[in-house]
């Protein structure tokens, strides 16, 4: 292998990057994907039972609920636009204020308080957004509780689902700018005969491969750090979590090595990670849903990258808590090394063979046409 | 003119600011191989684009078997052949099964081994393009343009990249077909073929017909006619060139020929290279 | 139009797929994939809130409840000891997420006016609105235990219910991604379809097919048959596969139908823009990622937001849910059906009309 040569094919991938498609989604889509996620889908991540409030009559319940973070609570400005709201399953639950409603509540009146309910909405939910407001009015009235309630809390704090999703956003980044750059600059180089004008020069394979995986490495780290950076940051040890993600960036261009040297076209290409790509993206499903088994993640090879840098960047962890992860994920990497090495070879043959006459017999064209 | 199976009158056609063909006028008659000389770029495919449909020209007329084209494009293009200068056959599909695939879309039933026979595929007719080699391809790609028996053919760098003997091949294949009728435009910048294979040539430069006319004439018209004489002298070699045009040529070669030493004799006369060189100021592959 | 130079190019197509045969051993795996994903999801949705309770001879306190609400909503587990309670609620054991300890003598010392103290033992991770209503909880269940009334006249929360009473019923996570899975499919087909017109755009096959008698028109109807079977039969085979296929089978062909066509203007679109595989991806993406928004909008419970229900594949998404959970029939989805089709039109539409040109520059 030839450091030179690795960079100067580095160095001519990197300049047509502007020009290249795949360069300009790698760089887009973390971006696409964290105003999605952040944005698009803030709402829709949104768990908390819904509240919606017709305050007809400048009731101080309504002030008091929207302090409340459990619930999330929405003002709707008369009666028929929160029966639309319930009946859109909008909110779980709705109340209507009728005016004077504070006044008769503390004079005693024991007014119908107007509860309508969701059909779509958890039974759970129900009971809690019923109770919350009947202790809102308690509230109102002044009534004061006949016990004290002591809440203590056990055990760690869960985390939003935007912190959970931070995985799957640094996958997609990462697998993109690295399996794809790689192994998509690989196959277009076949296609195009590129490949074989390469190394019929003092390039070799090796040569080629180290600086696609090269570019992929770069892609990957930039996209993912980047990623990282719109999704909340680098925790307390950032120069451990950019080792993960140099780490992810690597495996996923070594992947992409292997899957560009095998595939003879872009559709076998694109049909193999339409297929396989599940194996190395399924651990994001557990980040997601936490109650799902935690032992299957680690049947993957991407779990040993994705969990330090969850933990490091979303829980706050420490270079010693992950460094087992990234052991494995480095040993992984150490290992892919040599069937990158054997794709070397392959890719040889193959783009000799595709020079070479494919017929066993010697050429037709040597031969007398027959008129 | 009323007879030509191919007429274009005042053809122009521009990409853009370039002018790629300037007002190019010429017929081809059933039966006859008309050759297009040019170097690359000088507007050869643009013209046969015009002609087969692909573009509109900007200016002209193109008058097909007697329809108008693009008016009848449809019916034209059923009673014509192409043979595009990139290789654009499906290389996942069988050679066979390509020439199926177009003779369904002509319409017509055709033999298809028969067809594979003519250009030595016929063992390879089940194997699949992507197997060929180049000069199968280029082989595959005359059958697949004569696979509707058409009246006429446009060829556009028929032998390019072939070896000899598989360029012979095909010119024979080409001159068959000229001989069954069929008016054939050929494009090429192999000025032996076109030498060999054309009833006449054009020159085409910049876009404009700079000569038309037979090969004969051409030379006849431009060319020099010269012998080449060598004689051994003092144990060295000598050569001495003799223009055949001039007033005394033909003392100058008694002269010659009588004295001793004689080793060889050679007639030489320009060709088209050298006339397209003459009117174009430059090459064909320039 | 000529049918026989459509049929030829439809074959043509076809056997160009089926060639690849890692293309349809893939293909068949996704599928296989996608349905083995669907089977392992959870068909039943856990809405009852467990509370854990120590309450020493004061078992069916929590009969008396502080709301009259739906039986699937809550369940008590009993605790013998604080520290039993407690160990339940951290290890998060039967899903209990909270616990009340109430002390020896709660209910005489509520009586009595003396205030007596409560622990709620929480978990950390236990959900904002727990956190936030626990609290009121316990305070209700004591103004129950002394008889104070509530300011407010409260109806039961089965009285009050708007629409279909959906507790004990609601939509579990299969019924949730069975529309996300079906677009999926379609949605990988965009780029095989893609892929394909690139391939005949850069090898220039197209130019060979368009010198015969075969019109453009015909070179882009024969696409676009190629594009939506594809597309159609993988989606109707999925949804075999999921066991969605019974109630409205018809009006669920539909929209699938719709869906293919919708899909393959994108791929239309796709295959016109990208050059190479590269570009397709890229454009590809581009287009897709937006249309599955509803279909990922539909995982999480709660309306959509406005401009989700705009998207062009929101009527695609609603209707397979409808159909396959509710069972609705034609009239009820129709509404959105005919705006899917509107954008099947204008996306059908821009794709051909793109493709036309950019097969006419070639």
């Amino acid at each position: 292998m030839s450091p030179t040569i690795v960079r100067t094919l580095l160095v001519k991938d990197l300049r047509l990057g502007p020009r290249s498609p795949l360069v300009l989604w790698s760089l887009i889509l973390p971006l696409v994907l964290t105003v999605m996620v952040r944005g698009v889908f803030g709402s829709l991540f949104d768990t908390q039972p819904r509240l919606g409030i017709a305050d007809l009559g400048s009731s101080t319940l309504t002030a008091q609920a929207q302090l409340l973070d459990g619930l999330d609570v929405s003002l709707h400005r008369d009666e028929t636009a929160l029966r639309a709201a319930v009946a859109d399953n909008a909110v779980d639950a709705g109340i209507i204020l009728s005016p004077g409603f504070d006044d008769a509540v503390r004079s005693g009146e024991r007014p119908t308080l107007e509860f309508l309910v969701a059909g779509e909405s958890l039974a759970s939910n129900r009971i809690l957004v019923a109770v919350a407001t009947l202790d809102l009015v308690r509230g109102v009235a002044g009534q004061e509780p006949p016990a004290v309630v002591e809440v203590v809390t056990l055990g760690e704090a869960g985390l939003s689902i935007d912190a959970r999703m931070v995985p799957l956003l640094v996958i997609m980044a990462v697998s993109i700018g690295g399996v794809m750059a790689a192994a998509a600059g690989l196959v277009q180089e076949k296609e195009r005969g590129t490949i074989t004008a390469l190394l019929v020069t003092p390039v070799s394979a090796i040569d080629v491969l180290v600086a696609k995986g090269l570019l992929g490495v770069i892609l990957a780290t930039l996209t993912g750090l980047v990623t990282l950076a719109l999704n909340g940051g680098f925790g307390g040890s950032p120069v451990m979590l950019v080792l993960a993600v140099l780490v992810g960036a690597l495996m996923m261009a070594e992947v992409g090595l292997l899957l560009g040297s095998w595939a003879r076209n872009q559709n076998t290409l694109f049909t193999a990670w339409k297929g396989g790509a599940i194996f190395l993206l399924f651990p994001v499903f557990f980040y997601l849903w936490p109650g799902l088994p935690q032992w299957i993640p680690g049947l993957s090879p991407t779990y040993y990258f994705l969990q330090p840098i969850f933990e490091l960047a979303v829980e706050g962890g420490t270079a010693g808590g992950v460094w087992l992860e990234l052991a494995v994920a480095i040993a992984i990497c150490a290992a892919l090394l040599l069937p990158v090495r054997l794709a070397a070879r392959y890719l040889e043959q193959q783009s000799f063979r595709a020079q070479r006459p494919p017929s066993a017999v010697a050429d037709d064209d040597l031969h007398p046409t027959p008129a | 003119m009323d007879q030509a199976s191919i007429q274009a009158v005042g053809l122009s056609y521009a990409y853009g600011d370039t002018l790629a063909v300037d007002d190019i006028s010429f017929g081809v008659a059933a039966g006859e191989v008309l050759g297009f000389l040019g170097p690359n770029g000088a507007g050869k495919s643009t013209t046969i684009r015009m002609l087969t449909g692909q573009l509109s020209p900007h200016r002209g007329s193109i008058r097909i078997l007697g329809m108008d084209m693009p008016g009848d494009r449809t019916a034209i293009q059923g009673r014509i052949g192409v043979c595009f200068e990139e290789k654009n056959l499906y290389l996942e599909m069988t050679a066979h099964e390509n020439l199926a695939f177009f003779a369904t879309l002509f319409g017509v039933t055709v033999d298809v081994d028969a067809l594979l026979e003519r250009v030595g595929l016929r063992e390879r007719g089940r194997d699949r393009v992507s197997s060929f080699s180049k000069g199968m391809r280029q082989r595959l790609m005359i059958t697949r343009a004569l696979i509707n028996t058409p009246d006429v053919l446009f060829l556009d760098e028929p032998t390019d990249g072939l070896d000899p003997v598989s360029a012979r091949g095909i010119r024979d294949l080409i001159r068959a077909e000229a001989d069954r009728g069929a008016a054939v435009l050929l494009t090429t910048h192999d000025m032996h073929e076109a030498d060999e294979l054309s009833d006449r040539v054009a020159f085409i430069d910049d876009g404009r017909v700079i000569a038309l006319d037979a090969p004969e004439e051409l030379k006849l018209a431009h060319g020099q006619r010269s012998m080449r004489v060598r004689r051994r002298v003092g144990g060295l070699v000598e050569e001495e060139v003799i223009e055949l045009d001039g007033a005394s040529a033909a003392d100058q070669v008694r002269a010659a020929v009588a004295k001793e030493g004689l080793l060889t004799v050679h007639t030489e006369e320009a060709t088209l290279e050298d006339i397209f060189v003459q009117l174009a100021g430059r090459g064909l592959s320039g | 139009m000529n049918l026989r130079i459509v049929g030829a190019i439809i074959k043509k197509d076809l056997r160009l797929f089926s060639r690849d045969l890692f293309y349809v051993l893939m293909t068949a795996f996704g599928l296989v994939v996608y349905v083995a994903m669907f089977w392992v999801l959870p068909s039943s949705v856990d809405e009852t809130l467990r509370l854990g309770v120590h309450a020493e001879g004061m078992g069916d306190l929590l009969d008396l409840g502080p709301v009259d609400g739906p039986k699937e909503g809550l369940a008590v587990v009993a605790f013998d000891s604080q520290a039993a309670l407690r160990d339940a609620v951290e290890a998060g054991t039967d899903g209990i997420a909270a616990g009340l300890d109430l002390p020896q003598g709660f209910i005489e010392d509520i009586r009595a006016g003396d205030q007596p103290k409560i622990t709620v033992f929480l978990r950390g991770d236990a959900p904002a609105e727990l956190r936030d209503t626990i609290g009121g909880f316990v305070r209700e269940l004591a103004y129950a235990v002394a008889s104070v009334a509530p300011p407010v006249d409260m109806p039961s929360l089965t009285d009050v219910v708007v629409g279909i009473d959906r507790a004990g019923d609601q939509l579990s996570l299969q019924d949730r991604f069975r529309p996300l899975f079906a677009f999926l499919v379609l949605m990988i087909e965009t780029f095989a379809l893609a892929g394909l017109i690139a391939t005949e755009i850069s090898g220039r096959t197209v130019v060979a097919v368009l010198v015969t008698p075969a019109t453009t028109a015909e070179f882009l109807l024969a696409k676009v048959v190629v594009g939506t079977g594809l597309a159609f039969s993988q989606a109707v085979l999925l949804l075999g596969l999921i066991g969605a296929l019974g109630t409205g089978t018809l009006t669920l062909l539909l929209a699938l139908l719709l869906g293919s066509l919708l899909v393959t203007g994108v791929g239309l679109l796709a295959g016109s823009t990208g050059r190479d595989f590269l570009g397709i991806v890229f454009w590809t993406m581009l287009f897709i990622i937006p249309l599955t928004v509803p279909a990922i909008a539909g995982l999480f419970p709660g309306a959509a937001a406005a401009w989700v229900v705009a998207m062009p594949t929101y009527g695609l998404v609603a209707t397979i849910t409808a159909v396959t959970v509710d069972g609705a029939p034609f009239r009820a989805v129709a509404g959105d059906l005919g705006v899917v089709a509107i954008w099947c039109v204008l996306v059908l539409a821009a794709g051909l009309l793109v493709l036309r040109r950019k097969v006419a520059t070639l």
